[in-house]
């Protein structure tokens, strides 16, 4: 090692040759790899190599798999990103959060009420909050996650099932969180109980399900089953189309 | 967010979306009339990769031989096993169960809820998933899941829609099957607290879909998918279903003589070691093929979806069906290149985005069925009225912001969170910029033959005794081509019954079944006269996008777990 | 000209207590001010935010107090509204606190900057109900629309009203507040030793024991001395002395209520009253009208 180069960034690894483009160098758990500039942070660490299991899920920013934390070049800042909707950036230095530990409690949905009490009974720690924010800063999602654990504390369980709504279960604030809540879960039920007992009930589903019961659209299905490939395709044209 | 927002648009591309500002004016409120079924066909026969000669060939082994399918798929079911049948003990039964469940998506957990609302014991039901319980195309699913449940809708309407959408292809009684358990499942997800966008009454606020007669999609903000996964994951857990993930099926296990289906050999990717389960059912829930890349097309679909299921059915002896047809929705991202082949849900267009040409033109009615939209898209970029990226792809514009301006400001905001963040992580505000788009692989249409129950049909019509399968592994409920919001519905009915179904076998059964690889091993005969090369094998599991500069270095000198 | 006030709730008012909010807002609005809830607040911390050299543990009160300064420009006042005294005592003294020590002001605004919040600049005022109420006591004599003659009430303080010294909004030894409240609206007040003895607090919560027997000293010392009920402004008092109440074997005769109830009664704000208290406090007017001799009594 050279007396230029730091013992974290090695020296400069030779490019392929088969990429003329532009590279970057990322650090992956503080090894370097060169990446063609321009992809995101997991097809860079897929191109360098990396077959994944953990830490890949959806690709689409869904699923909340591919949690990163990492920090650029000159910032104090800890920075927090989805590694599939975040591009690679030269100097970042990463590693995977691919899970955060935390068990599921079980509960029966069924003899829940909608209340601050049902969830900070299975969940104490909720009200252990100190309002740090330091999961709403860790949200990739950008949530206001500290205003949705303040709204359980008051007893406003709409409004953090509303607030929460967007949270795809990373559980990096959970990793940030030094009141140590397990948000994923409290969420979770948060918005079953909103969803349950507070959104009113569709009517119009209990009527259909009656009419289907009742068996009213039997006969014309029956009816529609046996038309032969024309007159279905002619029925199919000629019906008509809401507006949308 | 305290990720890094970047740049947005090149100059050069900015350049470009002029055009569709000039012209939003213009469309507003211009209608384009929808195609004739004949307009339809020829527009489709024409540029839909479904009808490109290159693109398929007839598999030359097994139940279905002589079948002409994707060229990927034809080259999975003609591979030799994953697990060469003398490498696992079968005398050691690590998990011996009522009711195995391979896959982790709304399928399987719809099966396992129902299986124990029908009285099976929650000990007694195994889920065994590739990836994380709920890493699934159900959580990517945005626009919605359709139910004819307003006054003015019908099931035999939705019926009709479906069948037509499908190109008359589809299985009728599957379809009927769809169609009329759909309001009972919005009741069960309603129930179990699925947050549903209604009015302050209570009403189901409902979208339009292309392909569809009416107003029939319920959506959950543009999260749909996600929250009916995380809602019925959550009452799975909360049952005390034993999950096993990062242990995807690689084989299944049959009777030796009757060639019943009595579970499956798994392999935890993490540790590398195998596991036996026994089960008096096994019901497949693998999903779709999207990784395969058919094509070469980028695909919306999860990290794990390679058609294993298809290719272990394939070797009990299941029929398969459609296979020479995928869908290709219409909208894919064609920039950034970052998320390129990302989906871009129809509900942009059922809430009023426009396509847009680089004329500035509109060419297609954005409501039709998706593989007619998919091909004028293709067409468009064909003959030159595409827009080139600076990556050498090409793509339409989707004009987004026309919806604030049809149907007010702040409707993207409220409708589109999701979409909205996945641009702006990347400079592009969608309420101000339209989106370049291209097709991208999305879903699986054909797929396992089931019957209205769930059982996996072989060619001859007979049920394979103890193999159930749901959701996108089977083929007949969408035909040739499916509409949006039928997924979502698919696997929750089709899931639904196999839960019931499998409970329903389980009753019946008295003893053990006996498990044995015999099915590979006649497999593998056929594979030997065949000369498939011996390094081909499957199910692959994971698609590998390593960079080549890796690969050629590779040594495999230790067996280490990557984490 | 309306005066105003910045409504910081608290969480166990919110989730607790809503008739003590009804009650405590008509009677305030009655009085001409107008009350707004803060947009945005945080759970003020409750007594784990007190230990002085733990900032995080400051930082829900901090950015209330900065939403009140925030809020208070456009409506003119800098007073922040507080009905339960735990949020009272816990935002007043992180107040006083960072207007101490000007060096947590900065390491708490260093942390706040991150979340683009502007510097605290010291401006808002703590106030308790008790302390508006206290300064508008002549006023709230003209309003009374109905007497309860006879009616012997006795306030009782707890402890975070009152302690620490810096915080009390009246002597901490022998509080007086309340009892001028109520002697305005014309209502005899009782005298008793116990009005600041501690109610249990938390220990209901594990101990109930602790809690029964202090809160049980405290409601039987009163009504030996001849009340009928007993008022409160906190939540969490007003809790365990209904507990307390519940537990005893021998009830002794008197009614927990919150202060406001009591005046939102003689002021005719019935909309912001419970069914319960107001039907009790109906039936206990007319038992002491039959037997107070009242010349030209007849008011309501």
């Amino acid at each position: 090692m050279s007396s230029k180069e730091s013992p974290e960034t090695g020296p400069r690894p030779v490019s392929g040759k088969e990429e003329g483009g532009k590279t970057i160098r990322i650090y992956v758990m503080g090894r370097a790899y060169e990446v063609p500039e321009g992809l995101t942070i997991l097809k860079a660490l897929e191109y360098a190599g990396f077959r994944l299991t953990r830490g890949v899920g959806c690709r689409g920013g869904f699923c909340g798999a591919c949690a990163v934390m990492y920090r650029m070049p000159g910032e104090y800042k800890l920075r927090t990103a989805l590694a599939c909707q975040t591009l690679a950036r030269d100097g970042m230095h990463l590693v995977f959060i691919p899970y955060a530990p935390m068990k599921k409690p079980r509960y029966d949905i069924e003899k829940l009420r909608p209340d601050a009490g049902s969830v900070i009974a299975i969940f104490p720690e909720v009200t252990r909050c100190l309002a740090c924010n330091a999961c709403t800063k860790a949200c990739p999602q950008g949530l206001q996650v500290m205003d949705a654990i303040q709204a359980i504390i008051r007893g406003d369980i709409a409004a953090a099932a509303n607030l929460a709504f967007d949270c795809i279960g990373c559980g990096l604030c959970s990793i940030r969180c030094p009141a140590e809540i397990r948000h994923v879960y409290v969420f979770q039920l948060v918005r079953r109980l909103y969803g349950k007992y507070m959104l009113p009930k569709a009517k119009h589903v209990e009527e259909r399900i009656k009419e289907i019961e009742a068996g009213k659209y039997d006969e014309e299905m029956e009816k529609l089953m046996k038309l032969s490939l024309e007159e279905l395709k002619r029925l199919y044209m000629s019906r008509d189309i809401e507006k949308a | 967010m305290m990720g890094l927002v970047y740049e947005g648009y090149p100059p050069e591309m900015r350049e470009k979306i002029r055009v569709v500002e000039e012209t939003r004016e213009e469309r507003l409120g211009q209608q384009i009339p929808k195609l004739s079924l004949e307009e339809r066909e020829k527009l489709v026969r024409k540029w839909h990769p479904d009808y490109r000669e290159d693109t398929k060939r007839p598999v030359r082994i097994g139940p279905n031989k002589g079948q002409v399918i994707y060229r990927e798929v034809a080259d999975l079911l003609e591979s030799w096993p994953a697990v060469k049948p003398g490498d696992v003990d079968l005398d050691n039964i690590d998990y011996d169960v009522d009711i195995l469940i391979i896959g982790g998506g709304g399928a399987a957990a719809s099966a396992a809820l129902w299986a124990v609302y029908s009285g099976v014991s929650p000990e007694n039901i195994l889920i065994a998933t590739k990836l994380r319980f709920g890493d699934a195309n159900t959580v990517k699913a945005q626009g919605g899941i359709q139910a004819a449940d307003r006054p003015n809708d019908s099931p035999v309407r939705h019926y009709l829609d479906t069948i037509g959408g499908g190109h008359f292809a589809n299985k009728p009684e599957l379809v009927r099957a769809l169609v009329m358990d759909a309001p009972f499942i919005i009741r069960w997800l309603e129930d179990l607290g699925v947050m549903f966008d209604k009015t302050g009454e209570g009403e189901m606020i409902e979208y339009t879909g292309g392909g569809a007669s009416r107003r029939r999609l319920h959506a959950a903000k543009d999260y749909t998918g996600l929250e009916i996964m995380r809602v019925i994951r959550d009452e799975v857990w909360n049952k005390g279903v034993n999950v096993l993930e990062f242990s995807p099926a690689v084989e299944l296990l049959t009777d030796p003589d009757t060639g019943a289906v009595s579970g499956a050999v798994l392999w935890n990717m993490e540790v590398k070691a195998y596991y036996v389960v026994r089960a008096k059912v096994t019901i497949l829930a693998t999903g779709g093929f999207g990784r395969l890349h058919l094509a070469g097309f980028p695909t919306t679909n999860h990290y794990g979806a390679t058609a294993d299921g298809i290719v272990m059915a394939y070797r009990v002896g299941a029929n398969l069906r459609d296979l020479d047809s995928a869908q290709f929705h219409p909208t894919g991202v064609a920039w950034p290149e970052a998320i390129r082949g990302e989906l871009i849900t129809e509900k942009c267009r059922s809430l009023g985005a426009q396509l847009v040409n680089a004329n500035g033109e509109r060419f297609i009615n954005e409501l039709e069925p998706r593989d007619v939209v998919a091909s004028a898209i293709i067409r468009e970029c064909a003959e030159g009225r595409g827009i080139i990226t600076p990556t050498g792809a090409c793509g339409v514009w989707l004009d987004l912001p026309m919806i604030d301006r049809v149907r007010g400001e702040g409707t993207i905001r409220r409708n589109l969170p999701a979409m909205y963040r996945q641009f702006i992580r990347h400079g592009i505000d969608i309420t101000r910029e339209p989106v370049l788009t291209y097709p991208t692989l999305h879903y699986q249409n054909g797929g396992i033959e089931i019957d209205p129950w769930t059982h996996v049909l072989r060619p001859d019509g007979t049920p394979i005794p103890g193999l159930l399968a749901a959701g996108e592994v089977t083929g007949g409920v969408h035909g040739k081509n499916r509409l949006m919001g039928n997924s979502l519905l698919d696997i929750t009915v089709f899931g639904r019954r196999a839960g019931i179904t499998a409970a329903k076998l389980v009753k019946e059964m008295s003893g053990k079944p006996r498990i044995s690889l015999k099915h590979v091993e006649r497999y593998m005969e056929e594979l030997k006269r065949l000369g498939v090369p011996e390094n081909r094998r499957a199910p692959v599991l994971l698609p590998d996008y390593r960079g080549e500069r890796v690969l050629l270095r590779k040594l495999d000198l230790i067996d280490l777990a990557p984490i | 000209m309306a005066k105003a006030l910045l409504y910081y709730p608290g969480c166990s008012v919110k989730r607790n207590s809503p008739w003590y909010e009804k009650s405590a807002l008509a009677v305030l609005e009655a009085l001409g001010y107008r009350v707004k809830e803060l947009d945005k607040w945080y759970c003020c911390g409750a007594t784990i935010s007190l230990a002085a050299d733990d900032v995080i543990r400051h930082l829900g009160a901090i950015r209330s107090l900065i939403q009140a300064e925030k809020e208070g420009e456009a409506l003119g006042t800098n007073e922040m509204l507080t009905v339960c005294p735990m949020c009272y005592n816990v935002l007043a003294r992180v107040n006083n606190l960072l207007k101490r020590d000007r060096e947590k002001l900065e390491t708490a605004a260093r942390y706040l900057r991150d979340e683009n919040l502007e510097k605290y600049s010291l401006s808002t005022r703590v106030i308790h109900v008790v302390q508006v109420l206290h300064r508008e006591r002549e006023k709230l004599g003209e309003l009374v629309k109905r007497r309860l003659d006879g009616v012997r009430v006795a306030a009782y303080y707890g402890c975070t009203l009152v302690r620490p010294k810096d915080v009390a909004v009246d002597n901490p030894e022998s509080p007086r507040v309340m009892e001028e409240i109520l002697r305005s609206v014309g209502i005899e007040t009782v005298e008793y030793p116990f009005k600041t003895l501690c109610c249990g607090a938390y220990h209901s919560v594990y101990r109930k024991n602790i809690a029964v027997a202090n809160s049980g000293l405290i409601l039987t010392d009163a009504a030996a001395r001849g009340a009928d009920i007993m008022v409160t402004v906190c939540p969490l008092c007003h809790y365990n002395l209904e507990l307390a109440y519940r537990s005893m074997a021998r009830k002794p005769g008197i009614r927990v209520m919150y202060l406001t109830d009591l005046l939102a009664y003689v002021m005719g704000l019935d909309d912001a009253l419970s069914p319960e208290t107001r039907s009790f406090l109906d039936k206990l007017r007319e038992a002491r009208r039959e037997l107070v001799a009242t010349p030209g009594g007849g008011n309501s």
